[in-house]
């Protein structure tokens, strides 16, 4: 089957400076009630991996060092 | 029970209700687009939504959300309550859009269908000890047929199903597992992870998606449901052709399977009930209008030979009688112009 793949802007960024997946941390991960976040292994960063995104923020709220933001995606802006 | 599925005033864009109900006590209120109040009540109810629809079909929408004839403390609260509990984000979707409380209404719309039982008039059918139809298997929350109850039905029905379900263990051993549905369960879910070159999930619930919202929306149309059918039929043979690349997209495709579902669910209670009842929630144009007589019942599905079959189901008497006049309060919802006008001017005598 022929497949396309299509650049999309997605809702939540999150600062690499200040993100510390990579020693362990996976709570946005976890509080993401649409399992669209993920860890990067080989940066050890936060990212996010599926275009699906509420913007409930949790992830925001309970990032411990402040790394993530949620903004409105801009097909609803 | 699926034929009143939920249809919500949401805010228009945005994945989130109005509110007009939370913001009620605080003196906003839902609108026209002439600014004038339409509806006695603004809690979401089949018949709101028909008002609503009729305001929209009528010219005098979109329906907003009023809230610009208050104090500033009162906006101050309201803000604090809307734009941290329910959907946090929706203080920053109004800032981007330049959208003030103190200026501007809040436009709303009618949102997709949805089968969420605390919310409308659908969901799995429980008696009064959250018991469904299966034997051990209890129910609670948006899921069991407890019609607009939302949070304290899923309370007070979360402490009975787990009190029946607690009761229920103490009196039974636990059944022997049998394997051989296991596997098969598990050979089901498993096989989108091993077929190559298949379907993405996303597609085939876009189109799902699609095809419920053209064919199932009210007002309901018989002929469209019939079409609704045959393409979700079809779709069926889709999802034995679904391919998940990730644990992720596994989920979604089973989520596709659920989906499918309930969309032949909702068509075929739909179907069978042929008179409308609830306002928008049945509004079937070729059967407009109530039917006591043969529907003052519950229409629910059940599985037979695999085959979904619909069937009435008497209702429980009463537990507190209704007078006469509250019987029809329902479809009393759409404010009468001529006697809130009277009203006034004996207010100003």
């Amino acid at each position: 089957m022929p497949t396309s793949s299509h650049i999309t802007s997605v809702p939540v960024s999150v600062d690499e400076e200040k993100c510390i997946a990579h020693k362990g941390c996976t709570v946005c991960v976890d509080v993401c009630p649409l399992d669209v976040l993920a860890i990067d292994f080989v940066k050890g960063k936060a990212y996010m991996q599926f275009d699906e995104c509420w913007y409930c923020m949790p992830c925001e709220k309970d990032c411990p060092t402040g790394a993530i933001h949620v903004d409105i995606p801009y097909l609803l802006r | 029970m699926i034929k009143g599925f939920q249809i919500n005033p949401l805010i228009k864009d945005y994945n989130g209700p109005a509110c007009a109900y939370v913001t009620g006590p605080f003196g906003g209120y839902t609108t026209n687009n002439k600014g004038e109040r339409f509806i006695e009540c603004d809690y979401w109810s089949g018949q709101m939504m028909m008002e609503f629809y009729r305001e929209l079909q009528g010219g005098d929408g979109p329906v907003f959300l009023k809230l610009d004839h208050l104090a500033e403390e009162t906006i101050g609260t309201i803000e604090t309550i809307l734009h941290t509990n329910e959907r946090p984000s929706r203080g920053r979707f109004h800032a981007g859009r330049g959208t003030d409380y103190r200026q501007q209404m809040v436009e709303m719309h009618i949102s997709e269908i949805g089968l969420c039982s605390g919310h409308s008039a659908s969901g799995v059918w429980v008696n009064e000890h959250a018991e469904t139809t299966v034997r051990g298997l209890h129910a609670a929350g948006d899921l069991a047929c407890v019609p607009h109850n939302y949070m304290l039905g899923a309370f007070v029905y979360g402490k009975l199903a787990g009190e029946s379900a607690a009761r229920y263990c103490a009196g039974n051993e636990l059944p022997a597992v049998d394997e051989q549905q296991v596997a098969a369960e598990r050979q089901r879910v498993w096989a989108p992870l091993s077929r190559a070159d298949g379907l993405p999930p996303s597609q085939v619930e876009y189109k799902l998606r699609r095809m419920v919202n053209d064919y199932l929306q009210p007002p309901k149309v018989t002929r469209k449901m019939e079409i609704g059918l045959q393409r979700f039929e079809a779709i069926r043979q889709d999802l034995d052709r679904m391919q998940a690349r990730n644990p992720h997209e596994l989920m979604r495709a089973m989520e596709v399977h659920a989906i499918r579902d309930c969309a032949e669910m909702a068509a075929r209670a739909s179907l069978y009930r042929t008179e409308s009842r609830w306002g928008l929630y049945h509004y079937r144009l070729d059967h407009p209008h109530s039917n006591d007589a043969d529907w003052l019942v519950h229409v629910q599905l059940q599985k037979k030979n695999g085959v979904m079959r619909c069937f009435k189901r008497p209702i429980e008497p009463y537990i507190v009688a209704l007078d006469e006049d509250e019987k029809t309060a329902y479809q009393r919802l759409r404010i009468n112009k001529e006697e809130a006008h009277h009203a006034n001017e004996l207010a100003h005598h």
